[in-house]
């Protein structure tokens, strides 16, 4: 079956590119430009994977992950957090896996690819 | 040498700094915590202002860190109150992306620093290290103080000794004039034995007939001894000596006179003779009283060098000190003070230092005098030179023999410096955390357009290729247009004024938009009927500068989204202004979204960006110093969901005389 991503970012530009890279390889996937979006469609969309950028405006990154965590069926989804500035977000603990803009697709795809098996 | 980061940071502050944690958000604290824990500071976590106030007030650590936005009392307030308490305390803001400008209004409020979310690890342990510097710093300061205050306080000490001993001598002075009562008792001896002078008493023949114990031990032994033997060789065969003359004019005399121990010493002295005539008419016997003068005149001088050394001290502390009385009037001042402020004594402490009419408000001096407290404040004055100087004040009672606040001492350490350096690091810091995102969302950008291109050439999808080169050839103009206005902010370069006409300026100008504007259904229209003549200008940068106007113009039309017309018109003219030069006009007016008058007023301020991550915020910042070089100026007018005009204008001819102005730092 047809593995499932969300994109989370507020960057229209990022957002593209990441869909582009993921249905290139065969992805199903789902965009969302802020944490409030995102919260409402990962529910229908039920993902494999999701996205996350953690530097988005009002706080939207840790809203969405406190928001994900709440909602028990979803809440172990896989998470690849794509970040602009600085490293690791406070919030998060060590078991998500960032990755610095720009990003590179063959790191992304491998990573995605390890988090998926 | 070991790596920064070897060291726990708070092992480099001279103590374990104790740090107060205040943040709303559980998860921050527990790991912000055991971040701290780790660079060696002992940590006290509070979730929300009010508690995280009363934990300051009954614990007052040195360093706050606190979020902006908190629910109930947030990080501004805690600020606040937290500076009325203990101004020295170092507090970092911790701040999102969303509330810069409380972060940058924080500063404003006295806060250290400010550290953006999501919390960069290395950032936060720079400005800690900071704030542990400054930290020390003050301590130093403070201690500084402290001890000239003590030092202060022992001269004052010994001071109040010395002009006592003098007291006494001046009694003993006074007693050996009421001698000549004393004297003319039957025993005298008795008396005049204990006197702290050398007393004597001499017959008709100019002999001594009896002296009191002083005299015995110093002089020798007195009876039957020549008059004039005490005073050495002075007076050979006793004629003109004190003694001798009060003998032959029958009055008394005074007189200042050597005299001679049998041990070799010298003595100072003043000599007072006083005739005894016993009821006859000549004289029968003369009292001699000769009061050391010698102890007197070290006393005195070491007095002297004492005040001396005292105001060397007082000069030479490289700290302006003015002692001040109730109504703030200076009455004493070192000569660091005079020197940088070009003040006189005399003068109030509000027009020394301010050139103001009345008391600064919150004025420490008026606090001690109010409480006997010592006080600290901070300020802005100007020095001698019209330079601004930022001062950390302390104030010091000085009290008088009742306790009661009589005078207050004020020493000023001078810390621009510090202050610019730290204004400076601020901007820098601002600038690197607002660039950054930008910056890495532009790049993110750029490697989706060159995917686009790759996978369209793998794929022989020539519109895809089409598409992707459109992305990157975007993404870069707006890169290579960050790069310039971050050079330009970088490097504060003169300006290289040429002569141009300003037609061609203008045609030029419109050119670079023009493109754009109408690939995007923009009606461009040009309006330089009025532009004929030539004008000064630095052309390479006021280009720029009017082209930030002209692209904003632009996004505001492309966000203009209810189907009103998009319009921009871009007109030039020369304009003759009343008793002034020409000027040159331009005005940029469009029917896109408009600003609301929030916008319109930050504008200008470095950072500032309506356009989120699309924008670095440093355009307008920089097109704004751009006309201001020029002397020149900017009005907007703008309504939201009606437009915006931009009116920018400067001299046809640029003061020669004046050099450019220069440009002012970043936001302070």
């Amino acid at each position: 079956m047809q593995k499932k991503i969300l994109i989370v970012d507020d960057d229209p530009a990022v957002v593209d590119f990441l869909n582009e890279i993921f249905t290139d390889n065969g992805f199903a996937t789902e965009k969302a430009y802020n944490g409030a979006e995102a919260l409402e469609k990962i529910a229908a969309f039920a993902p494999n994977l999701i996205t996350l950028d953690m530097d988005m405006p009002e706080k939207a990154g840790t809203m969405f992950y406190i928001g994900l965590r709440k909602n028990e069926a979803l809440k172990d989804t896989p998470i690849i957090v794509i970040s602009g500035v600085g490293p690791r977000p406070p919030a998060l603990t060590k078991d998500i896996p960032v990755l610095q803009k720009p990003v590179e697709p063959a790191a992304l795809l491998a990573l995605v690819g390890k988090m998926l098996n | 040498m070991p790596a920064p980061h070897d060291t726990p940071l708070a092992a480099r502050c001279s103590t374990r700094e104790t740090i107060l944690l205040v943040d709303d958000e559980a998860d921050i604290r527990e790991l912000l915590s055991m971040l701290l824990e780790d660079l060696g500071f002992s940590v006290l976590t509070a979730p929300d202002g009010e508690k995280g106030l009363t934990l300051f007030r009954t614990l007052e650590a040195p360093i706050v860190l606190t979020d902006i936005k908190m629910p109930g009392l947030d990080g501004i307030g805690l600020l606040a109150a937290i500076k009325e308490h203990r101004p020295d305390t170092e507090v970092v803001m911790i701040s999102g992306h969303a509330d810069m400008e409380l972060a940058i209004a924080s500063l404003k409020l006295g806060a250290s620093d400010f550290i953006t979310k999501p919390i960069d690890v290395t950032l936060l342990e720079h400005s800690l290290n900071r704030a542990c510097e400054r930290l020390t710093l003050k301590r130093q300061v403070r201690e500084h103080t402290l001890n000239l205050e003590r030092l202060v306080a022992e001269k004052s000490a010994r001071l109040v000794d010395l002009e006592r001993r003098l007291a006494a001598r001046q009694i003993v002075e006074g007693l050996s004039s009421a001698m000549r009562f004393v004297a003319s008792e039957p025993d005298g001896q008795g008396s005049l034995g204990e006197l702290p002078c050398f007393v004597a008493i001499h017959n008709r023949e100019g002999r001594v007939i009896t002296a009191n114990t002083l005299y015995r031990e110093h002089l020798g032994e007195p009876e039957g001894r020549e008059s004039h033997a005490a005073y050495g060789e002075a007076y050979p065969g006793g004629a003109g000596c004190p003694v001798d003359l009060t003998l032959k004019t029958g009055r008394p005399g005074q007189s200042r006179e050597t005299l001679y121990g049998v041990d070799g010493r010298t003595f100072n002295a003043l000599v007072s003779t006083t005739p005894i005539n016993g009821g006859r008419k000549d004289t029968a016997m003369v009292l001699e009283v000769a009061v050391d003068l010698t102890e007197v005149e070290r006393l005195h001088a070491e007095l002297i060098q004492s005040h001396r050394r005292y105001r060397d001290l007082f000069d030479a502390v490289p700290c302006a000190i003015t002692v001040q009385d109730r109504a703030l009037n200076i009455v004493e001042a070192n000569k660091t003070f005079l020197r940088e402020f070009g003040a006189s004594v005399g003068q109030t402490c509000f027009e020394a230092y301010k050139h103001s009419p009345e008391p600064c408000p919150d004025c420490p001096i008026l606090a001690t005098f109010e409480d006997g407290q010592r006080h600290q404040a901070e300020t802005v004055t100007t020095d001698a030179a019209g330079q601004a100087r930022n001062l950390l004040i302390w104030t010091a009672p000085l009290l008088d023999d009742h306790g009661r606040v009589e005078k207050v001492m004020e020493v000023s350490t001078d810390i621009t410096q510090l202050r610019q350096l730290q204004d400076h690091l601020s901007s820098l810091g601002m600038m690197l955390g607002s660039m950054s995102h930008g910056v890495k969302g532009l790049l993110m950008g750029l490697d989706g357009g060159m995917y686009r291109v790759e996978s369209g050439l793998n794929k022989g999808d020539l519109a895809k290729i089409k598409s992707g080169w459109e992305l990157v050839r975007h993404r870069v103009e707006r890169i290579r247009k960050m790069v310039l206005d971050i050079l330009y902010y970088a490097k504060s370069r003169d300006l290289d004024l040429s002569e141009t006409p300003v037609r061609a300026f203008a045609e030029d100008l419109a050119m670079i938009v023009e493109a754009k504007a109408v690939a995007n259904n923009i009606l461009f229209t040009r309006d330089f009927a009025a532009a004929a003549g030539l004008f000064q200008a630095d052309h390479s940068a006021l280009s720029s500068a009017l082209v930030n106007f002209l692209e904003n113009a632009v996004d505001a039309c492309l966000c203009e989204t209810t189907g009103r017309s998009r319009e921009l018109t871009f007109r030039a003219a020369v304009e003759a202004a009343p008793e002034e030069d020409a000027r040159v006009v331009f005005t940029i007016t469009d029917t896109g979204v408009g600003m609301s008058r929030e916008e319109r007023e930050k504008m200008f301020t470095l950072f500032f960006s309506s356009k989120g991550s699309k924008g670095t915020g440093i355009g307008l910042f920089i097109s704004s110093r751009v006309i201001a070089q020029h002397h020149g100026g900017i009005e907007v007018d703008s309504a939201e969901g009606e437009g915006t005009r931009v009116t920018a204008w400067l001299p046809a001819r640029q003061p020669a005389a004046l050099a450019p102005r220069p440009a002012n730092d970043a936001a302070t």
